[in-house]
């Protein structure tokens, strides 16, 4: 074989490692900053009416799902993050909420009604400050914040059974706060 | 002569058609620079807006900027850029703040440092390259076909070369 020969051979070898890593896993996965970092405070409404403060959450660990009722994945996801609600929400240590993304009340009422109404609290985003303050890409998108108020795991796309158990179940695990 | 008054009453057609088209070009270029003022006395917040709007990827969009898109999403992006400008804060921050939150991925231009220098200079390198094999390549070929100077001639190409020369016209042959 002539050197010229070698080095294309390496070359196309080389290639086709990259591509076969690169075009695995999913496209759309983009990973967040805000793993491991504070999460970003809010105050909003429900759609109740009420206001929530995650401050006023320290101490618990929070799980807040972005979705929107034009959005597939999330009515897909309903029936888990229900499941959820039911298996966790009874725990003084937990609280989970959901918020409205780019979305309308009205509309978002009748899809909560359609499916079965809801077990934990749905706040409006008006400004949509609260989605670009979590660098929200598309919904539906679950951040798990631990505790100490520390963002520690971002869920892009639907919330599933495997998500319980390797991230939320060991976050509530954790008895002392991480940091 | 009898064509003159008719030649006379072209030239005064011309004449108006010049000083239509004359008006016409005052009014584009006043229109033009009415337009230019325009833009030099946008509000200096707006154009800062539309800066950093520019560079910044409409998250919900298909490779769309914030400034292009009429998304919800880019809207109140918009928004805030602008109230965060108002607040006093630089543009650098306002970048800072959007990447700290989405990642890089935001930004339209991946920044020039570390293994994003691949992606800008790696076009270059790869046309120098395959320029510098692509020359190489080419020189010794043309090296390899030339043959040395004092080779034997073929007989028979000598044979059909003097056929050749002798088809030409004689005026051609010094």
């Amino acid at each position: 074989m002539r050197p010229w020969q070698v080095v294309t051979g390496l070359a196309v070898a080389a290639l086709l490692v990259l591509f076969a890593f690169g075009l695995r896993g999913n496209p759309r996965f983009i990973p967040s900053p805000l793993v491991g970092k504070t999460a970003p405070a809010f105050e909003a409404e429900t759609f109740d009416g009420k206001t929530i403060r995650l401050d006023d959450l320290k101490g618990k660990v929070v799980m807040v799902n972005f979705w929107a009722t034009w959005c597939q994945e999330c009515r897909v996801e309903h029936p888990m993050l229900e499941k959820i609600a039911a298996d966790y929400g009874g725990r003084a240590d937990f609280a989970m909420m959901g918020i409205l993304y780019q979305d309308k009340v009205e509309k978002a009422r009748r899809y909560l009604q359609e499916t079965g109404g809801a077990r934990y609290p749905h706040l409006l985003d008006l400004r949509g400050r609260i989605g670009i303050d979590y660098g929200v890409y598309g919904v539906p998108e679950t951040f798990v914040i631990d505790r100490a108020g520390v963002i520690r795991h971002k869920q892009a796309g639907a919330v599933t059974q495997e998500f319980v158990a390797k991230v939320l179940e060991p976050v509530l695990k954790e008895k002392t706060v991480s940091r | 002569m009898a064509c003159l008054p008719q030649a006379g009453r072209g030239r005064r057609n011309e004449m108006r058609l010049m000083r239509r088209i004359g008006l016409l070009v005052i009014a584009i270029l006043l229109g033009g620079s009415l337009a230019f003022a325009a833009t030099v006395d946008e509000d200096p917040t707006e154009a800062k807006v539309r800066e950093i709007s520019k560079e910044l990827r409409c998250a919900v969009c298909q490779n769309e900027s914030v400034y292009d898109s009429r998304s919800d999403l880019a809207v109140q992006m918009k928004e805030l850029i602008r109230d965060r400008l108002k607040a006093g804060e630089s543009p650098e921050s306002i970048r800072k703040y959007f990447v700290s939150r989405y990642g890089d991925y935001i930004l339209l231009e991946p920044r020039r440092q570390g293994l994003n220098w691949l992606i800008w200079a790696g076009p270059g390198a790869a046309f120098l390259a395959g320029s510098g094999v692509l020359f190489v390549y080419l020189r010794r070929r043309v090296r390899r076909d030339r043959p040395a100077a004092g080779a034997p001639v073929d007989a028979k190409l000598k044979k059909r070369l003097e056929q050749e020369m002798e088809k030409l016209p004689d005026e051609d042959v010094p």
